[in-house]
């Protein structure tokens, strides 16, 4: 059967590719997801009923993927330390020095945010998915969603102080 | 003030998702309360830090590499014609570079030779009579001059209600990648591109994404073999 996703897959493979490296932090990691995911969406287009909702849907399989892969390579003794590689190019790219210093403060805040807020962080405040697509991404009630996602965001501005908050 | 916001009520008032009369309520208030205020703040201010951080992400430019593969992944999956997918791993380091200068929506700018001011290659329109004779036999990897242009013919294939189709290109000052459908005696153009003009002939791989586009709309069959194509060719 012919699927119509391959269109949206390429439109969608800048945003893709920015989840991936923000849940993988290399880019050759992050690569390998995206495609696996595409590949996964491709095999799976029958389960996409709601164009609407592309998004949460490709979202949802790239962090599963992720998650499937940190699971077996724990599983296999291997940790998969995100904080060694850090392709973090939007901070490196940063010309003034004072910002990408924040930038950096920002970023460490993020990263010591427990799991469960920092993936929630990223899908709604970087990939601006609606608080219910954020749910169905992570399949959680949304209530829990808004709550963790508060929590979340407080705890970052209060890590990186308001006043830099203000800044960035 | 008496009453009370919670974190989660405020986050929806900054991401303006709150309802009214909620949205009013919380706007007075925080007018009215500067700790109310401050901690709205923080909310917004740790939301804008990841956007600050990450979103730029999505500006770096896409390694080719990936976005091939995922044509790639996307053209097997729709099972696309064949000659395609060898073209498409032959012009890989090309693909990047080239675009597509556009779809034509009336008679492509290509004209036969000879002076005379004819469209070779026309959306709707039966084909030249040289054209038609040429797409009538020859078969598919086959090359021929048709005045100072050059006709290619890539596949034959058949679409979902069975007609006989085939892709071809014309070589002139642009590359024109069609497709043309058999109706009784006729052929008629269904999309033709112009591409720009590749080195060695054939167009480069990412001006077919829309023809690709096209193929999978039509349900295209894969590629009749040699002995099928000759013989679909000869039927009338």
């Amino acid at each position: 059967m012919t699927t119509a996703i391959g269109p949206l897959l390429i439109d969608a493979l800048p945003r893709l590719r920015r989840y991936a490296l923000s849940l993988a932090r290399a880019a050759d990691v992050a690569d390998d997801l995206v495609q696996a995911a595409c590949e996964r969406a491709l095999a799976t287009a029958a389960t996409l009923d709601d164009r609407q909702r592309f998004d949460a849907w490709m979202f949802r399989i790239v962090r599963n993927l992720w998650y499937d892969r940190l699971r077996r390579l724990r599983t296999r003794g291997e940790e998969f330390d995100v904080t060694v590689r850090d392709d973090l190019v939007a901070i490196e790219g940063e010309k003034l020095p004072e910002r990408r210093l924040l930038l950096g403060q920002a970023a460490a805040a993020i990263d010591r945010l427990p799991d469960d807020q920092r993936e929630l962080l990223l899908l709604v405040c970087v990939e601006e998915l609606s608080y219910r697509d954020a749910a169905e991404v992570l399949q959680l009630p949304i209530g829990t969603v808004m709550s963790r996602l508060a929590r979340a965001r407080r705890r970052v501005a209060e890590d990186l102080g308001v006043e830099s908050g203000r800044v960035l | 003030m008496t009453q009370s916001f919670d974190d989660t009520e405020l986050m929806a008032f900054a991401d303006g998702v709150l309802d009214e009369p909620r949205f009013s309520e919380v706007a007075a208030a925080i007018e009215a309360d500067p700790r109310l205020a401050e901690r709205l703040e923080l909310i917004v201010a740790g939301g804008k830090a990841a956007g600050a951080v990450f979103a730029p992400l999505a500006g770096l430019p896409l390694p080719g590499e990936l976005t091939a593969r995922v044509k790639a992944a996307i053209a097997a999956h729709e099972g696309r014609v064949v000659p395609f997918r060898r073209r498409a791993a032959a012009w890989l380091p090309v693909a990047a570079a080239a675009a597509v200068a556009a779809i034509a929506v009336g008679p492509i700018a290509y004209f036969a030779g000879g002076g005379r001011e004819a469209p070779l290659v026309a959306i709707g329109a039966p084909l030249a009579p040289a054209l038609t004779a040429e797409l009538g036999r020859l078969p598919s990897g086959a090359e021929t001059r048709l005045g100072s242009a050059v006709l290619r013919t890539i596949a034959t294939f058949t679409d979902a209600s069975a007609t006989l189709c085939r892709e071809f290109e014309v070589d002139g000052p642009l590359t024109t990648v069609a497709v043309a459908c058999r109706n009784g005696a006729e052929w008629r153009v269904a999309i033709a591109i112009d591409a720009p003009p590749a080195n060695d002939g054939y167009a480069p791989a990412s001006s077919l994404a829309a023809l690709d586009a096209f193929l999978g709309s039509i349900d295209a069959g894969p590629p009749l073999p040699p002995e099928a194509e000759a013989e679909a060719l000869a039927r009338p």
